[in-house]
């Protein structure tokens, strides 16, 4: 069976008849030549007629054919091998057509989107396809995007057509294993398999992260491999250089009261030496960097992003646009919680001078920025004209009378959320807590002298989780605190002793109020009472207590996830969840989701972006967190280097010659260019006079 | 003269036409000198009187001086009568290219001869025939008759059919025999009709030179391509692919010419082929200087 690569040349085939047309013109106008005599001709012509016929016929023959096959080479036929298409028993092709739909499909090439020339490249290959063909269309990207079982067969071009028309590039990363398992499941299920030729036509890039998913043995090595499908496959033929932003993560190591945000970039198929990577921080570029991207491996940048007042910090990471825009920003949402800020009020005129414990806590927490927290000072008489609402806990030291309307301040406070130290200080009496009694875990009695030093915890563990989870006490020399004095307690039913002194009596307490905590320290850390400031047990005796009271945990939350992996919000016990949220996607649509359990889950990522959740009430803004979606960079789709095709690859620009090629069989412009110059030889043989008068003269020695 | 110029005369004056050494019975009158003595104008010798010679012959003179009777004997010369049968038929004004007609050729050939027998003494006649006899000029002696020969000829133009085996035939009945008969012609035809008549000349003690004047096309035929040919002698016609018929014509053009060949000599007729593209002279040149001529 023979087919051609270039049909429309076979338009001029009647021109092979050029040589019979010419003959009849030249016939019809021969030259008129007086001769003397005709008898010697006309016995030359009436013996020579019947072979002078029959070469002339012969010549002519020769010609047409030798221009026949000429006409037939630039045809460039096709000679179908396969025993069945030589029988006539081949009764069509199956083709089954694979758009790829993953993200590296919108890489641009000649300003086009290769999905755009992939999926005009498969309508064009529809027109290939003759009436005994049949086709079907699905797109694929982790695997066939339609079930194998409901994949149909169609005899119309223009159902395929639409089909294809109607597929759109996603989001999703590239599994050509899967998507060929599938497929030659599908085609195996096919009852109609004998005696038609089949083809799976891949169209897709043919770039190293497509192959990757291949196994180490190629298509072979898929489940269901039939040799007999012809495995096609597209080749592009361009060099399509790209970076990308692999990943951005949180980075430790941040400056002071800074977030340090690492960023990953890289480059395939090039060398780009001076490219810039761009920090947008909501929607406001904040810092540029110049990067020298190579492809011997990643860059990374640190970039540090100063605290947000609402501990959120979203923005992307992005590069130079080039061939593949999708992956050229890296979208991410940081929730840090923010530093807590501490309020000191003392009661006693020299708390802040040295050796008093307001002297210890500056130090520690306003000086050495050691500890995550934000210290304010304030005399106790001031506190009326205090936002005590902007504190995260409120640390009471050594006073003596604490006015109602303080009183009433910091228990409020401490209803609302608030954590309030109290230290009993060196001139505390047991009247000066009376306005805070409802909160107090316990109620001082008279001062006295322990019995004997050091500190005894009631749980080796500084705390069950979080950040002092792994801290010990026994770590440090608890043994030499020594506490000189402190105030007998009388534990509330509800409350919890955190620490005794060397005797066993209850030193810190501490008790739940409202949705807040309180806790009291039976002595002072001014170190005529106690050497405990002294020690460095103070730093982590004040540090896990401002973080029970405050609820500090140092927390991050990276609400970063891949497309199509669902944005789940829990909120946390302590947290006030409301019944519904709306989710503003990147491209401005709002869905409402509601909250059910405590839980929220958003599964509409389809795009790379942000996505903003507030509460449907009309919630504040500081409710606002935002949720960052990205491609999945994990199977290296933005690598555009061509990899070695393992199928008979088509370039686009020659889709029917390849695909001819491919399906049908090989090309034999060759053996019919030597046809025609065999044939062209014969006929100058054979018209050569010179030739013909030596056969003469050899018939007639002959004679 | 058109057809005999000086250039041609002078081309002559190297050329002889001695027919005597060929005509071994010396039955050709003319000025060539006969073996046999008898009476005639050229005086031989004296012999003495014998019994039985005429008494007319008795050379008086001899006897006044003498007294004895002597006789007078002369060489006796034969007088040579030849007839210039030159073809006028359309087929003789065949050119083929840049050469001249086969008229002009032949035309200048029977001048030629003309001056040759006629510069021997001999008596020449011409006649030019197509289908029939066109023009016939009485043998005649002295070079004046070469005058009238040319006029008759320039007057003349090749034309009409050639039935050449009927002209001879009626020729033959005419011409007195023992004549000398040179045929100017193509000889294109029935060649085996043409040899019979020819022959039949030669049966009536004539003595024949065949002349045949070709052009080359006519045994080439190189022409290419599809031709018409259109006889010149009729309206006959012949459509062709010329190269594909040329290979079988000049196989017969060839046969044709070996058959005249053949013939002739074994007639013992003087026969010549002469081409258009050769100078006419030096092929009579060569024509006389075969076996049967002698050369000056």
């Amino acid at each position: 069976m023979l087919t051609f690569l270039e049909p429309k040349v076979l338009w001029a085939l009647p021109l092979s008849a050029l040589p019979v047309i010419l003959h009849l013109i030249f016939l019809r106008r021969a030259r008129r030549q007086p001769f003397s005599d005709l008898t010697l001709l006309r016995s030359a012509f009436l013996r020579s007629l019947p072979a002078t016929r029959l070469r002339q016929w012969l010549l002519m023959l020769l010609r047409c054919l030798a221009l026949a096959a000429l006409i037939a080479a630039f045809a460039r036929p096709v000679i179908h091998p396969l025993s069945a298409a030589a029988s006539g028993a081949e009764s069509g092709l199956d083709a089954l057509i694979l758009l790829d739909t993953s993200w590296s499909m919108r890489a641009e090439v000649r300003g086009k989107p290769r999905f755009e020339l992939a999926a005009a490249a498969g309508l064009e290959f529809l027109k290939l396809l003759r009436p005994a063909d049949r086709v079907a269309v699905a797109g694929f990207s982790k695997g066939l995007d339609a079930d194998p079982g409901r994949l149909i067969w169609s005899e119309s071009r223009s159902a395929a057509g639409e089909i294809m028309s109607r597929l759109k590039p996603g989001w999703g990363t590239t599994d050509i294993g899967a998507t060929l398992r599938s497929a030659y499941t599908f085609l195996s299920g096919d009852g109609k398999r004998i005696a038609r030729r089949r083809a799976i036509l891949i169209l897709s890039d043919d770039s190293r992260h497509l192959l990757s998913s291949l196994p180490a043995a190629g298509p072979s090595g898929i489940e269901g491999y039939d040799p007999e499908t012809i495995l096609l496959g597209l080749r592009w033929d361009v060099r399509v250089p790209n970076a990308a932003v692999r990943d951005a993560a949180p980075e430790a190591g941040a400056l002071a009261e800074k977030t340090a945000i690492a960023a990953r970039a890289e480059i395939f198929g090039a060398e780009r030496p001076g490219t810039s990577l761009d920090a947008w921080l909501r929607g406001r570029r904040v810092e540029q960097r110049v990067l020298g991207l190579d492809e011997s491996a990643a860059r990374g940048e640190v970039f540090q992003f100063s605290p947000q007042p609402d501990g959120e910090l979203y923005g992307r990471f992005e590069l130079r646009r080039d061939a593949l825009p999708a992956d050229d920003a890296y979208f991410f949402s940081l929730k840090v919680q923010p530093r807590p800020r501490v309020l000191y009020l003392f009661g006693h005129p020299n708390a802040m001078q040295a050796g008093h414990a307001g002297y210890f806590l500056r130090k520690l927490l306003a000086d050495s920025g050691r500890l995550p927290y934000r210290f304010d000072s304030s005399d106790l008489g001031r506190l009326g004209q205090l936002r005590v609402e902007d504190y995260a806990a409120i640390v009471l030291d050594d006073c003596r009378r604490i006015p109602p309307e303080a009183a009433e301040t910091l228990k409020r406070f401490v209803l609302r959320g608030g954590g309030l130290w109290i230290i009993a200080g060196t001139q505390a009496e047991p009247e000066t807590f009376q306005g805070l009694s409802a909160l107090l875990p316990a109620r001082p009695d008279a001062a006295a002298v322990p019995a004997s030093d050091g500190l005894k915890p009631a749980d080796d563990r500084a705390s069950e989780s979080g950040p002092h989870a792994r801290l010990r006490w026994s770590d440090f020399d608890l043994a030499n605190v020594s506490i000189r004095r402190r105030y007998l307690l009388e534990p509330a039913p509800e409350a919890r002793v955190l620490f005794r002194d060397g005797a066993g009596a209850p030193l810190l307490i501490e008790r739940s109020f409202g949705r807040g905590r309180v806790l009291l320290w039976a002595s002072s850390f001014d170190v005529r009472w106690s050497n405990a400031a002294l020690k460095p047990v103070f730093v982590a005796l004040a540090d896990v207590s401002l973080a029970r009271l405050s609820g500090y945990t140092g927390s991050r939350r990276w609400r970063t996830v891949r497309v199509g992996e669902p944005i789940l919000r829990v909120w946390e016990p302590g947290e006030a969840a409301p019944m519904r949220i709306e989710v503003q996607a990147p491209g401005g649509r709002r869905t409402s989701v509601l909250v059910s359990d405590r839980r929220a889950s958003y599964c509409e990522t389809r795009e790379p972006g942000l996505y903003f959740l507030k509460p449907a009430s009309g919630g504040e803004v500081s409710a606002l967190e935002a949720y960052a979606v990205n491609a999945d960079r994990s199977t290296q789709e933005s690598d555009l280097r061509p990899g070695p095709a393992p199928w008979k690859s088509l370039r686009p620009a020659a889709l029917r010659e390849d695909f001819l090629l491919a399906v049908y069989g090989k090309e034999a412009r060759t053996g019919a260019l030597c046809l025609a110059l065999l044939l062209l030889a014969l006929e100058t043989a054979l018209a050569n006079p010179f030739l013909a008068s030596r056969k003469g003269a050899a018939a007639r020695e002959a004679s | 003269m058109r057809y005999l110029d000086a250039v041609a005369l002078a081309k002559l004056k190297n050329l002889r036409f001695d027919i005597r050494r060929h005509i071994a019975e010396g039955h050709l009158a003319g000025r060539h000198r006969s073996l046999r003595r008898g009476f005639a104008q050229e005086f031989a010798e004296h012999r003495a009187y014998a019994p039985g010679d005429e008494i007319k012959r008795l050379d008086w003179k001899v006897y006044a001086r003498k007294e004895r009777f002597f006789v007078k004997e002369y060489q006796e010369e034969k007088s040579l009568k030849t007839y210039l049968l030159l073809d006028a038929s359309g087929s003789m004004g065949f050119s083929s290219g840049a050469r001249l007609p086969k008229w002009d050729t032949a035309c200048r050939l029977t001048m030629a001869l003309a001056y040759l027998v006629l510069a021997e003494g001999d008596a020449a006649g011409m006649l030019t025939f197509d289908t029939a006899e066109r023009v016939f000029l009485a043998p005649r002696r002295g070079l004046d008759n070469l005058e009238l020969m040319d006029r008759t000829l320039e007057g003349q133009r090749p034309g009409g059919e050639t039935d050449l085996a009927s002209v001879l035939r009626r020729s033959a009945a005419r011409l007195p025999r023992r004549s000398l008969v040179f045929l100017v012609s193509d000889l294109l035809g029935d060649a085996r009709s043409i040899l019979a008549l020819i022959k039949a000349f030669r049966a009536r003690r004539h003595e024949v030179f065949a002349l045949q004047v070709l052009d080359p096309s006519e045994r080439d035929l190189d022409f290419d391509g599809p031709v018409i040919f259109e006889s010149l002698e009729d309206q006959a016609r012949l459509r062709c692919e010329a190269s594909l018929l040329r290979h079988a014509y000049r196989e017969l053009f060839e046969k044709q010419q070996r058959l005249y060949q053949a013939s002739f000599d074994g007639s013992g007729i003087r026969y010549g082929a002469f081409y258009t593209d050769a100078p006419w002279d030096d092929a009579l040149s060569r024509f006389l200087s075969i076996p049967g001529f002698r050369r000056c």
